[in-house]
């Protein structure tokens, strides 16, 4: 083998290192300068990161292709592929009207409605005077329905915290606050996870500290909202707090109409809807804390920044239920109620304003994590009837209005948070009778079954 | 209270060896074909290396999300259409063709802006190296061949020599050959810029 042979040799040997891990050592007989060349350009290549409203803005021009591929099972005309060649452009590729990714979205938005528009006038459901606009698909794209796989550990965050509220703006997690292994001592610190690193990193702490918050990401402006929670003396408090990631800033929104903690929060049609939760709660001792549990639904408008009280309530008070909006419809799962765990399940429909009991959990439980991938609510960890932790986890159906078990944790957590990014499920801290976790797990949602 | 701790972090360690095993990206494109809305994972999987790759040769984050969007867009478009060939060089053979329009349709002459290192990991004096390095690069690439160029491009962007060769239409040989020539000339380039 000549020099250039050994040469080229080793620079595949250090590319195919580099690859999977962008600090690999070159192997040791490389030119120094060609090493740091391969490494460079990795380097840089991974420096570069498309922000988190371009990812929205083009997850959901996808979901609006998937929309119109499904009510057309052929795919739109698009030119053949060029097999061999890189030089030849594709001819007549689907072209947007619009250059611009957020303008995409306003002509996909416009197209769903005037198809939307069609439909009702066919059928003869338009009615003068309704201004009932669709503005978002009347059902949303359904990724992939199928059982959650195996749980498996990511990253763990710097110290044990629990009931940190947890929240996804599609690429990153935050987690907000939560309880300390110190007793009541809650935290300020807002956590990002990076699934793409698998590494957490903290960000502007918040200006207070809290546990039990609800934390939802509005992606109308790319902010993260951050309701109530309780302080260390176990009161909850009424705050509405705002996390601009442009800025790593905080802000104050206008305060919730009371003290809350313990909510089910969701983010539906450029709204925020927050059901039930409590009052006060004790921190350092959570299954064992009494306070009246509560059954309002508040509605928060982000851009407006004001309150709507008006909605009707949860037919029952609880505190610590799971929660999560699938197509207009708001679901809530469990909780304590007044006297005892509930496995009872409702489903809040956002358009009529109405509460209907569905399908009862399999088991009592509260405190549980929650998230929705697809149109499927995963329900997982919690404490049971005894105030245990669980590990069991479930999936709920709304169109079949059934649960179904999935893949249990890998341990068991109570008063464990959830969230998603894509169609991987992050339950995040909790604790068991070991104490509280530094911990946080994930699964990832099968397209193979339905 | 502290071995407690331990013990869960062993645990988890335990646990990461068994972690889940990512499909492959046939299975997903599979998937994808039957069920259009599992595309996304597919999506997740290739956004951030074919956003790099259109960052890294058309130097703007506006064109990035430009080119991205459409590199996405026609290939879920097509995916109805993909045949059994390594769906990375797929994807990234409409990448190219995509920001190689676009540079096309660009006016001659005209320079698209140098985007900054959006990391934000890097501390200030990091970023400043950073940014450097990443100029120098820039300015080396683009006085590359443009063989050479993209076999840099996509091999920086993660593609194995393998996929880089079926993208290209080219063989492993002849890849590892052009990357072995285009490292040779990029230091030279570096050098005399240095000089300069």
């Amino acid at each position: 083998m000549n020099k250039d042979e050994q040469q080229i040799t080793l620079l595949e040997q250090y590319y195919a290192a580099l690859a999977y891990n962008a600090n690999a050592s070159p192997p040791p007989n490389l030119d120094p300068a060609s090493a740091t060349i391969a490494r460079q350009l990795r380097h840089a290549a991974l420096s570069v990161k498309p922000g988190a409203a371009f990812r929205t803005q083009l997850s959901q021009q996808l979901e609006y292709q998937v929309t119109l591929a499904k009510a057309t099972p052929i795919a739109p005309s698009v030119g053949r592929m060029e097999p061999t060649t890189m030089r030849t452009p594709m001819q007549s590729d689907i072209k947007s009207p619009f250059s611009r990714p957020l303008l995409r979205l306003v002509s996909a938005a416009l197209a769903l409605i005037i198809i939307a528009a069609s439909v009702a006038l066919v059928s003869g459901l338009l009615r003068l005077g309704d201004n009932q606009a669709v503005t978002q698909p009347a059902s949303q794209p359904t990724p992939c329905n199928g059982p959650l796989g195996p749980w498996h550990a990511i990253a763990a965050y710097s110290a044990p915290l629990t009931t940190a509220a947890v929240a996804s703006d599609g690429q990153y997690l935050y987690a907000v606050g939560g309880a300390t292994n110190q007793p009541d001592v809650a935290s300020n610190q807002l956590l990002r996870y990076d699934p793409a690193t698998n590494s957490w990193s903290t960000l502007a702490h918040a200006a207070d500290s809290f546990a039990f918050a609800d934390a939802i990401y509005v992606p109308a402006n790319h902010k993260l909202y951050v309701f109530g929670g309780a302080v260390a003396t176990g009161t909850a408090v009424n705050l509405t707090r705002i996390y601009d990631p442009a800025s790593n800033s905080w802000s104050a929104g206008a305060e919730m109409p009371q003290p809350r903690a313990e909510m089910v929060d969701a983010y539906w049609n450029g709204k925020i809807y927050l059901v039930a939760g409590g009052a006060s709660i004790s921190i350092s001792n959570p299954p064992n804390a009494t306070y009246p549990p509560q059954s309002q639904t508040w509605v928060y408008d982000p851009l407006a920044n004001t309150w709507d009280t008006t909605r009707a309530n949860l037919p029952d008070k609880v505190r610590g239920a799971a929660g999560a909006v699938i197509d207009g419809h708001l679901y809530v799962a469990g909780g304590l109620g007044e006297a005892q765990r509930t496995a009872a399940t409702y489903d809040y429909d956002i358009a009529t304003n109405t509460w209907t009991a569905r399908a009862s959990l399999p088991q009592p439980l509260e405190v549980a994590g929650s998230t929705v991938v697809g149109s499927r609510f995963y329900v997982f960890g919690g404490a049971n009837s005894a105030g245990d932790a669980l590990n069991t986890a479930y999936a709920y159906d709304p169109n079949s209005n059934n649960w179904v078990s999935q893949p249990l944790l890998s341990q068991t957590r109570s008063a464990v948070y959830g969230a998603s990014i894509g169609n991987t499920v992050y339950a995040v801290g909790g604790f068991n009778n070991s104490g509280l976790f530094d911990s946080a797990e994930a699964a990832t949602v099968s397209c193979a079954g339905k | 209270m502290l071995f407690l701790f331990q013990l869960i972090k062993q645990r988890r360690a335990d646990a990461s060896l068994n972690a889940e095993v990512q499909p492959d990206d046939s299975d997903l494109v599979r998937e994808a074909q039957a069920d259009p809305a599992c595309f996304n994972l597919l999506y997740e999987r290739y956004l951030g290396p074919i956003y790099s790759y259109c960052y890294v040769r058309l130097g703007s984050h506006e064109a990035a999300e430009d080119a991205t969007g459409e590199v996405f867009l026609k290939a879920f478009a097509n995916l109805p259409r993909y045949r059994d060939q390594m769906f990375a060089a797929w994807l990234f053979r409409i990448a190219h063709n995509t920001v190689i329009n676009i540079q096309r349709q660009s006016r001659p002459g005209s320079t698209l802006d140098i985007g900054n290192l959006p990391d934000p990991g890097l501390t200030l004096e990091q970023a400043v190296i950073a940014a450097d390095q990443w100029q120098a690069l820039r300015v080396g690439l683009a006085q590359l061949p443009e063989e050479q160029r993209t076999v840099l491009e996509l091999g920086c962007v993660g593609l194995s020599a393998a996929q880089i060769a079926e993208a290209m239409g080219k063989s492993n040989a002849a890849v590892r050959m052009i990357r072995h020539r285009a490292i040779e000339r990029l230091k030279q380039i570096m050098v005399s810029e240095e000089v300069r």
